[in-house]
């Protein structure tokens, strides 16, 4: 192995830079590029707070719903940090989706004793997004913000997340998502390190070029005209990422706020991790390609130059990567055998220098993230994230371009998956 | 209003005070008018002999005098001599005068002259209402004849608060009713009123003949004793709280007045006066719960602010409050009823419970259907979808057509018609239908109420007194007391407001009355109860005088030290009892002069 390596080594010094670039093609087309745009990001925004938008002139009405299934046991923790937030909620809106546990009574209860301003309760399960469309619906706030049950926020999310409403283009802005449970596995550790480097600085870098497209379930805000424009939220899953598409084809500006933070608690076994990724990626897929093909259509008048841009990104550096690495690998082993692992290794090495790299802007931009803790798995999320993340996203397109999994997930009642037409 | 003020003149028929100077030494015959004219409004003076009666006519003005014939120092004729002698006709007040000796007053004609009226004894308390008030009293069953107001014509049409005839079939039966308003006469007793208060086993029940409210009716049980007549409504307005609803009683029905009054009598026979004569509310309601023989019980009434209105015409709080006393001191056991809810600011019951809006409290919310659209997530109440006949998704323009495949209805929302607040969750609210305050389904007090029955506690002390309890902490009673006693008594206390010489009365009381009555029956215990009073006297001296009473028997020692006797005590009680066979568990206390000033 020592031997393979030093040979791989000495092998790589030898070559030129052309042969080099013919070597490590993969790496240099499709994770560089990745980065070079955040450190951009990164060198152009000073701090966390410098995103803002504008002041909010007039004190707007703020409105929070949120809808749960079966969220008894957590849904009064999160109302509490609701009413810990520097800017108080002018009103919040309970929606309990058809529960079958004790959700009703527990709403009722905390409504009795002031928590919540509204509890709405049906007896049959809808969805994540008819409940939050129910909730929105006898909401009376100017801006909607819109957060999971089992989220809680920084003191000031809410005082950051509205503030960006005063230019008047910005139709919604995402939160900040960081995972609450780093330390409960090593899943979840690299999560913890994934959230903070490809949603917090990811986000960052997105704002910059005008590319939010997924203003997150979990926590955002919403201008109701915006919300209200677009007649809602539309049948899930990923109705996020979908709200925040028909949000930009209508021509609203989408906001993200790095300090705007929510902290959520991610899947701690493996089996749970890569069971919500495959979700997330089918769901991404059917949205991207079923639904909202068109966009990308110059023949259709729904034909956006701006969502074009987003639209190849993902293409080039999620599906196509995601594609090309067992061709990639597949290539390396059969032209240089043995030498491959070294040539990876070398490729690994690499990106770790990337991944520092950004991993260390990521907990400068997010000082609230524990990163010093997460710092000895850097090496590991490295690892992880540019060869294990890729299969799993290259397995859920191909179930979802063959099979149309995501017509299974029961995230939605089957009632509704089986008209959904997406 | 102009109709009930009517009323009220002709119930009432106010009679003007009248001032009144009774001259009388008859110790029971002085209290008795006391209490009769007092009773009445007018105000009483009282001499005992006929000295001090031309003094009182000489100091002051009096409208009648009643003067007995035979007075100590000055007879009646003397006074009323005199008296006209030296102020001549002008002003003075009616002589009437009381003897029982009508030939003797007779025989001196001359001197009648001076009299006004004169009354034979023993008299009929009604010729006294009559001759003190110089008017005719509607005594013996005619119904005062309404006056209508002159020049009223509206007034008059109304017809007045009907009297309800007295059906012949409880007529036929031949009892004595005491009616109500004719022998209620407004807010005074009338004359025979105040004798059914003073001896009620002449009468047999109270009649209401006319509406009235329990407050009507307080005179019942503020009267002495005229709780212990049933109440036969004949109005049918009294309800459950009268002993005998007679409205709705058939010709063949009428044998229950007859077990009604029977009823009553009888276990009136065993009642003791201790009870029967008290004042104590709470001792009346002991007695009219053991005289209706059926315990104390609730019956639902709208009518009433706790819903609840009891088998007996007083106020339900009233009842209540004795109630809970009487259950305190073990007269009374209780079990439970119902339970109410309860205002705290007014103590009502009535309510109006209803769902209603918890932003508002406004009861005006209607319930409206969800929808949920499943094709674009849309989920609103109906009204968001309704176009006519049409479901129509207010988000996507789409018709719903199919239930369960296009949409169906997860559940259902009120949605407040006053404020547009919607909830799933409507509150409970009460608001009170007395003072109008407002509560929440879970905040709001609540009563219970229960029905109450007799314990053997209560049975013990309705049938032998307050022997039962002791007189520990019962003041001496003077009325109470049996009349030879009073007399005495006032000798004693004469001599000792006179020159200082003590007595002592000793009363006596036997606290295994009870037991050795079920174990042994009554004459035993009369036996026995009478041989103690024989060795008592006995061991007494001679001047002292023992008087036999009903519960209690009496003994009073003459220029005595209370205080000695209270240390010998023990030894006379012991001496007493010596060749006694039952042990009557003698209960002695000593009271002095200074206990009766």
């Amino acid at each position: 192995m020592v031997t393979a390596l030093t040979d791989g080594l000495s092998y790589l010094s030898a070559q030129s830079l052309a042969s080099l670039a013919a070597l490590f093609w993969f790496t240099i087309v499709f994770e560089v590029p990745r980065y070079t745009l955040s450190f951009v990001a990164a060198a152009l925004t000073g701090g966390p707070k410098t995103q803002s938008v504008g002041e909010v002139r007039t004190r707007p009405r703020v409105s929070v719903v949120v809808a749960g299934h079966n969220e008894a046991d957590s849904i009064e923790k999160c109302v509490r940090s609701l009413l810990e937030q520097s800017r108080r909620p002018d009103e919040i809106v309970a929606v309990s989706d058809g529960s079958s546990d004790n959700m009703p009574a527990k709403l009722a209860d905390m409504k009795r004793r002031g928590l919540v301003d509204q509890v709405h309760c049906t007896d049959l399960r809808a969805g994540k997004s008819a409940a939050t469309n129910l909730g929105v619906r006898w909401s009376s706030g100017d801006i909607i913000i819109n957060v999971d049950c089992d989220c809680s926020f920084d003191r000031h999310a809410f005082k950051h997340v509205i503030e960006p409403f005063g230019d008047p283009e910005i139709g919604a802005v995402s939160g900040n998502i960081l995972a609450r449970n780093p330390g409960a596995s090593l899943v979840a550790t690299f999560q913890a390190i994934e959230y903070m480097i490809s949603i917090s600085l990811g986000k960052q870098a997105d704002a910059l070029k005008e590319e939010v497209v997924c203003v997150s379930g979990a926590f955002g805000a919403f201008r109701r005209e915006a919300l209200d424009g677009v007649g809602g939220i539309d049948v899930g899953g990923g109705e996020d990422l979908d709200l925040t598409l028909r949000l930009r084809e209508a021509g609203w500006r989408i906001g993200f706020r790095p300090d705007a933070i929510c902290y959520t608690d991610v899947p701690d076994t493996l089996s749970g991790f890569i069971k919500q990724r495959f979700r997330w990626e089918r769901d991404a897929l059917r949205l991207r390609y079923r639904k909202h093909m068109d966009i990308m259509n110059p023949l259709t008048p729904r034909f956006s130059v701006r969502e074009l841009f987003h639209e190849l990104d993902f293409i080039f550096f999620h599906v196509i990567a995601a594609a090309m690495l067992p061709f990639y690998l597949l290539w390396l082993f059969a032209t240089y055998g043995n030498l491959a692992f070294s040539i990876l290794l070398a490729a690994q090495i690499g990106l770790l220098v990337f991944d520092g790299l950004a991993f260390v802007l990521a907990a400068l931009k997010t000082p609230k993230a524990d990163s010093l803790r997460l710092l000895p798995f850097m090496p590991g999320f490295s690892i992880f994230n540019g060869g294990f993340m890729r299969f799993v996203r290259l397995a859920a397109y191909l179930q979802e371009w063959i099979f149309n999994a995501s017509d299974q997930d029961n995230y939605v009642p089957e009632k509704v998956r089986l008209v959904r037409r997406w | 209003m102009a109709h009930a003020q009517t009323q009220q003149e002709v119930v009432q028929r106010k009679v003007p005070a009248q001032r009144v100077l009774v001259a009388e030494d008859n110790v029971v015959t002085k209290d008795l008018l006391e209490m009769l004219l007092t009773q009445r409004g007018h105000q009483v003076d009282i001499v005992t002999d006929g000295k001090s009666a031309l003094e009182a006519l000489q100091n002051n003005s009096y409208d009648v005098v009643l003067m007995d014939f035979h007075l100590p120092e000055l007879d009646g004729l003397e006074v009323a001599a005199s008296f006209r002698d030296t102020n001549g006709a002008k002003e003075a007040p009616r002589f009437v005068a009381m003897t029982s000796d009508m030939k003797g007053l007779l025989e001196h004609a001359a001197d009648c002259e001076n009299f006004d009226g004169i009354m034979p004894k023993p008299f009929d308390l009604e010729d006294v209402c009559r001759v003190i008030e110089g008017q005719e009293m509607p005594l013996s069953g005619e119904t005062p004849v309404p006056v209508a107001p002159v020049g009223k014509d509206k007034a008059a049409q109304i017809p007045a608060k009907s009297t309800t005839p007295i059906p012949s079939h409880i007529q036929k039966l031949g009892y004595n009713f005491l009616r109500w308003p004719d022998d209620f006469d407004g807010e005074r007793l009338s004359a025979r009123g105040l004798q059914a208060s003073l001896d009620n086993r002449k009468f047999d029940a109270i009649l209401v003949r006319e509406r009235a409210s329990i407050d009507d009716l307080a005179q019942i049980w503020t009267t002495k004793s005229l709780f212990s007549l049933p109440v036969i409504d004949l109005t049918g307005a009294l309800g459950k709280r009268a002993d005998l609803d007679g409205s709705k009683l058939s010709t063949a029905e009428s044998d229950q007045v007859t077990r009604l009054v029977e009823g009553f009598h009888n276990r009136l026979a065993k009642l003791h006066d201790d009870v029967l004569l008290s004042d104590d509310i709470g001792d009346k309601l002991l007695g009219h719960i053991y005289l209706t023989g059926c315990g104390l019980k609730p019956v639902y009434d709208a009518q009433e602010k706790g819903f609840v209105c009891y088998n007996a015409v007083l106020p339900s709080d009233v009842i209540e409050q004795e109630a809970k006393k009487l259950v305190q001191s073990e007269f009374l056991s209780q079990s439970f009823f119902d339970r109410f809810p309860q205002c705290d600011r007014c103590q009502s019951s009535r309510f109006n419970v209803r769902e209603e809006c918890p932003d508002c409290n406004s009861p005006n919310i209607v319930e409206q259907a969800y929808l949920h659209h499943f094709v674009c997530a849309y989920q609103g109440p109906e009204s968001d979808f309704r176009q006519g006949d049409d479901l129509v998704c207010p988000k996507c323009r789409q018709e719903l057509s199919h239930f369960s495949i296009d949409y169906d209805k997860p559940g259902s929302v009120m949605v407040c018609s006053t404020c547009a607040h919607a909830t799933s969750e409507p509150d409970v609210g009460l608001l009170c239908m007395d003072c109008e305050a407002h509560f929440d389904g879970d905040t709001v007090g609540a009563t219970d109420v229960f029905s109450y029955a007799l314990t053997d506690r209560a049975y013990a002390y309705l049938e032998t007194g307050r022997a039962l309890l002791g007189r520990k902490r019962e003041a001496m009673r003077f009325a109470e007391l049996p009349v030879e006693l009073i007399v005495a008594l006032n000798a004693e206390l004469k001599r000792f407001s006179d020159n200082n010489t003590p007595f002592a009365l000793v009363d006596i009381s036997y606290r295994n009355k009870s037991e050795i009555d079920h174990e042994h029956g009554p004459r035993q215990f009369d036996q026995a109860r009478d041989l103690f009073l024989e060795n008592l006297d006995n061991v007494l001296r001679k001047e002292d005088t023992i008087v036999k009473g009903q519960a209690y028997d009496f003994a009073l020692l003459r220029e005595t030290d209370p205080q000695e006797v209270r240390d010998g005590l023990e030894d006379i009680r012991t001496n007493a009892s010596e060749v006694l066979r039952l042990d009557l568990g003698v209960v002695m206390h000593v009271y002095g002069p200074e206990e009766f000033s």
